[in-house]
């Protein structure tokens, strides 16, 4: 709140020449922004309490969690690291219009992205020798073997059995106790971003999740990256929360290559000065 | 159109936005817009669109576009697909387009009835996407 009241300090000279024409024309002043409401459906939740004990080894259900996770700093890039960040346009540094984040045309955000933005919803189910756990966003999932297989080596090599590089990468699971289900994965197409500050990663990424069921309605998640090529050295880049839901319900959120096209053309290019209306 | 033409138009001092989309708009001033027509709401990712006429006093029609957060972000605010048709007569209050086009980041809207749609939050709360 103190910095509202800042904001509107030094902007309202600013804003005094267009007000006091307005008000010369016999508009009323305008009540001051709300900042009240949740910002999803797990702040909405709210406290929903433990829910009991956690069940053994088992993930299973609708989870709600935040927008976006909260990020710890990268650590020092290396110049191969360096040279792609400074390629990435992101959509807080540019308009959206200029910007060349691989969503603003509705490509996958891929993995681990989708568990650090747009992790307002996420499902876990188990199939013989797999646990599928899967999005709210563009409604996509991710197959994560739990039969003891290794990870495959060498995705996007160029021998004949080289795995290709994929959207959401190759994962391995296992339960390291009753309540934690760590999960590993490699092969993460780098056309995607590690996230929406554009920091970048390579194909040798390796990511290792951690799934804490804390309680029946808690379940904590620990990322840590590991990319040599593209980082000084591996980090947690996130420990975020997600709350059980209970309608066991969320929403369809899909990002739609011709609304986002629309979007474009008639909000954020405008918006940018690149047309005119 | 100058904003200064609107008849129904006035700024107020606004928060900062941080976000997606943000370094197109002014984030210093929103705009006030009384009894805007819609012509189209479309609700769809990542943004929702409000699509209005404000008319001056002079009978000038502008043909105005705003941007409002995800559809899931303004549901858990109380919108919905239909919370806004074509004909309705609304307040609207939005960032402005830091160029000259009739484009804004929606702040909140106000329907006929006082009901009040406010778009999600952002700004000073944190690692927000404004999605």
């Amino acid at each position: 709140m103190r910095n509202l009241f800042q904001s509107c300090i030094v902007s309202l000279a600013g804003a005094l020449v267009v007000s006091s024409f307005a008000f010369a024309q016999g508009s009323q002043s305008s009540p001051k922004p709300n900042f009240g409401g949740p910002e999803d459906l797990y702040e909405k939740l709210g406290d929903t309490g433990s829910g009991g004990p956690a069940p053994r080894r088992d993930l299973t259900g609708f989870w709600a969690g935040k927008v976006a996770a909260k990020l710890n700093p990268v650590p020092a890039m290396t110049p191969w690291g360096q040279e792609q960040f400074r390629l990435h346009k992101t959509n807080g540094e540019y308009p959206v219009a200029e910007s060349n984040d691989p969503i603003k045309g509705c490509d996958p955000l891929g993995f681990p992205r989708n568990m650090l933005f747009m992790t307002r919803g996420i499902v876990f189910t188990t199939m013989p020798g797999k646990t599928i756990e899967m999005s709210e966003y563009n409604r996509v999932w991710r197959e994560i073997w739990t039969d003891g297989r290794d990870l495959p080596k060498n995705v996007g090599g160029r021998s004949a059995d080289a795995p290709d590089p994929r959207w959401y990468g190759y994962s391995v699971g296992h339960w390291e106790d009753d309540y934690t289900f760590v999960v590993n994965t490699v092969g993460s197409d780098e056309r995607t971003w590690l996230d929406n500050a554009g920091h970048p990663h390579s194909i040798g990424l390796r990511v290792e999740e951690r799934y804490t069921r804390v309680n029946h309605n808690q379940l904590e998640v620990t990322i840590k990256i590991d990319d040599p090529k593209a980082y000084t050295q591996p980090f947690v880049i996130t420990k975020s929360s997600f709350t059980w839901i209970p309608e066991q319900d969320f929403e369809e959120e899909l990002c739609v290559p011709s609304e986002q096209a629309e979007y474009l053309k008639l909000v954020a290019e405008p918006a940018a000065g690149s047309k005119t209306k | 159109m100058s904003l200064a033409l609107l008849g129904g138009l006035s700024t107020i001092c606004g928060p900062l936005l941080a976000h997606h989309g943000s370094a197109s708009y002014k984030t210093d001033e929103v705009v006030v817009m009384k009894q805007a027509k819609v012509t189209r709401f479309v609700w769809a990712n990542p943004h929702t669109m409000l699509m209005f006429d404000v008319k001056d006093d002079k009978g000038n029609i502008s043909h105005w576009a705003g941007e409002a957060g995800s559809p899931s972000a303004v549901r858990v605010l109380g919108w919905n697909k239909n919370s806004l048709r074509a004909g309705d007569v609304i307040t609207v209050e939005l960032y402005p387009s830091k160029f000259e086009s009739n484009v804004g980041r929606i702040e909140k809207i106000v329907l006929a009835d006082g009901t009040t749609l406010q778009d999600s939050p952002r700004g000073d709360r944190g690692e927000l996407s404004r999605y």
